[in-house]
C-alpha cells in the first residue's frame, strides 16, 4: 500500500528537523482521520526522539589545531619529494641558463664574423681570377720579333715591292 | 606557525588519489557564493587564507566526526578520519568550484573516505571487542568504560540504551547508515543529500526509510516501553 502523500510529506521533515507547530497541526489532524496510520507515526516518532537523543562524538580540544598540523606537514613533505624526484640536471638547469644564451649569443656573433670573412676572400678571389691570364715563358722567346711586326713604324720591304711590280707588268 | 603558500604543485594528489576520480564531486548547479557564507570562505581558502579554513574546520569537525564516529564505530579512527577529510578538503581547494553549499561538497569528502575505510576494514577485519585479546606491550587491551564505577543507575540505562541504538545504526548497511546519519544532521536537505550519495532523490529517501525500518524492528522492545527489556 503506498503512503499517503500528506503523512509521507510530514514524515519526511520530521527525519530531518522538527516539525514545526503548524506542521504538527496538519499531521495531527490528518491522523484524526486515518486512525490506522497513528501506531506507526507513533512508532516513527520514538525512533526520531531516539536518534536525536544521541550525544555528538567527542571532538578533542586540539582537533583543528592537529588538521593545521599535518597539512603543513604534508606540504613539507610534498616540496621533498618533489625536490628528491626531480633529476639532477633540472636543479642545474635554471642556473645554466643565462650562462648558456650568452654562449650561444657569442658563439652567433662568431659565426657571422667567419661568414663575413669567407665572403670578402671569396670576392677577392673572384676579381683575381677573372685577371688576365699571364703567358707562358716561352713565348716571350721571339715577343721583339712579334712585337716588330706590329708596330706600325716598321718600314715596308722595297725589295718585295719590286717584286711585285714586275709580277704585275709581266702578267699584262 | 606558517603554513605552506598555496601553489598548485604543493599538494599535487598521489596518483592513487587520482584514480579516485569519485573522490571529487561533478557538482553542475551553480550557486553564488554570497548566499553560502562557507562556499564564499572556501573561495578564500583557495586563495591561500589559512584564517578562513580554520573557521570551516571549526564549524564542521562536529558534524563530520559524528559521522565519522557512527561509520566506523571508533573514537580514535573517527578522529583520524574526522582529520583526513579536512586535509582532503584543504589538498582540493585548487578543484573547488560553489556550484553548490560547501557542507555537501564537505561531506562528499567525509562519505567518500568512510567508504574506502569500510571497505578496508571489510579487506583487513579489525579485532572484535567480544573476542579474547592477548593483551601485549605494545598493544594495551581496549578501554571500555565502565559506568557501574561512578554512575547513576539512570545514566547507566540511558548508556545501555544508547548503545543499543548505536550498535543498530551499526549493523545497517553502510550506504543506509551514511544516508540515516546524514538525514540526522538536519542542515541537508534531501537534494543535498542525494547529491553527497550520488544517487537519486527517491533512492536517497528510500535508503532513509529502509535504515528507520530496520531500527524500528531492532529496538522495537525500547520504543515501545522506553526502556530496553533485558533491563525489567
Amino acid at each position: 500500500m503506498n503512503p499517503d502523500p500528506v503523512y509521507q510529506k510530514y514524515l519526511e521533515i520530521s527525519w530531518r528537523r522538527p516539525l514545526s507547530d503548524p506542521e504538527k497541526a496538519e499531521l495531527r489532524a490528518w491522523l484524526i482521520n486515518h486512525p490506522e496510520a497513528q501506531a506507526a507515526a507513533e512508532v516513527d516518532a520514538l525512533l526520531t526522539a531516539a536518534l536525536t537523543k544521541l550525544p555528538d562524538a567527542p571532538v578533542p580540544s586540539n582537533f583543528t589545531a592537529r588538521v593545521m598540523q599535518t597539512i603543513e606537514r604534508e606540504g613539507r613533505l610534498q616540496s621533498r619529494v618533489e625536490t628528491a624526484s626531480r633529476p639532477w640536471w633540472r636543479a642545474w638547469l635554471p642556473r645554466l641558463a643565462p650562462v648558456a644564451i650568452v654562449l650561444i649569443g657569442c658563439l652567433v656573433i662568431w659565426q657571422q664574423q667567419q661568414h663575413s670573412q669567407h665572403q670578402a676572400l671569396t670576392e677577392a678571389a673572384r676579381e683575381v681570377a677573372s685577371a688576365q691570364i699571364l703567358a707562358d715563358p716561352n713565348v716571350m722567346t721571339h715577343f721583339d720579333e712579334i712585337v716588330s711586326l706590329a708596330s706600325d713604324s716598321a718600314a715596308p720591304d722595297e725589295g718585295l715591292l719590286s717584286m711585285s711590280d714586275d709580277l704585275i707588268a709581266l702578267s699584262k | 606557525m606558517v603554513l605552506p603558500q598555496r601553489d598548485r604543485r604543493d599538494f599535487r594528489p598521489s596518483a592513487a588519489t587520482l584514480s579516485r576520480s569519485w573522490c571529487w564531486p561533478t557538482l553542475t548547479t551553480v550557486m553564488p557564493a554570497e548566499i553560502d557564507p562557507d562556499a564564499a570562505l572556501m573561495l578564500r581558502v583557495k586563495q591561500g587564507d589559512t584564517a578562513a579554513f580554520t573557521a570551516l574546520v571549526e564549524k564542521y569537525k562536529q558534524p563530520v566526526l559524528n559521522l565519522a564516529w557512527r561509520t566506523v564505530g571508533d573514537a580514535t579512527e573517527a578522529e583520524d578520519l574526522a582529520q583526513n577529510v579536512f586535509v582532503q578538503a584543504w589538498k582540493s581547494a585548487d578543484r573547488y568550484q560553489p556550484t553548490a553549499k560547501f557542507a555537501t561538497w564537505l561531506f562528499t569528502i567525509a562519505r567518500n573516505l568512510c567508504y574506502n575505510e569500510i571497505r578496508r576494514r571489510v579487506r583487513h577485519p579489525a579485532d572484535s571487542l567480544d573476542q579474547s585479546r592477548e593483551e601485549t606491550d605494545d598493544q594495551p587491551a581496549l578501554q571500555i568504560e565502565d559506568k557501574r564505577v561512578a554512575t547513576a543507575p539512570d545514566d547507566l540505562l540511558r548508556g545501555e540504551l544508547e548503545n543499543k541504538v548505536e550498535e543498530a545504526i551499526q549493523s545497517l548497511p553502510e550506504n543506509q547508515r551514511i544516508a540515516l546519519l546524514l538525514c540526522r544532521q538536519g542542515d541537508l536537505s534531501y537534494e543535498e543529500m542525494a547529491k553527497i550519495l550520488d544517487c537519486s532523490l527517491s533512492a536517497t529517501k528510500s535508503l532513509i526509510h529502509r535504515a528507520r525500518e530496520t531500527l524500528k524492528a531492532r529496538l522495537k522492545p525500547y520504543l515501545h516501553t522506553g526502556v530496553w527489556e533485558e533491563q525489567k
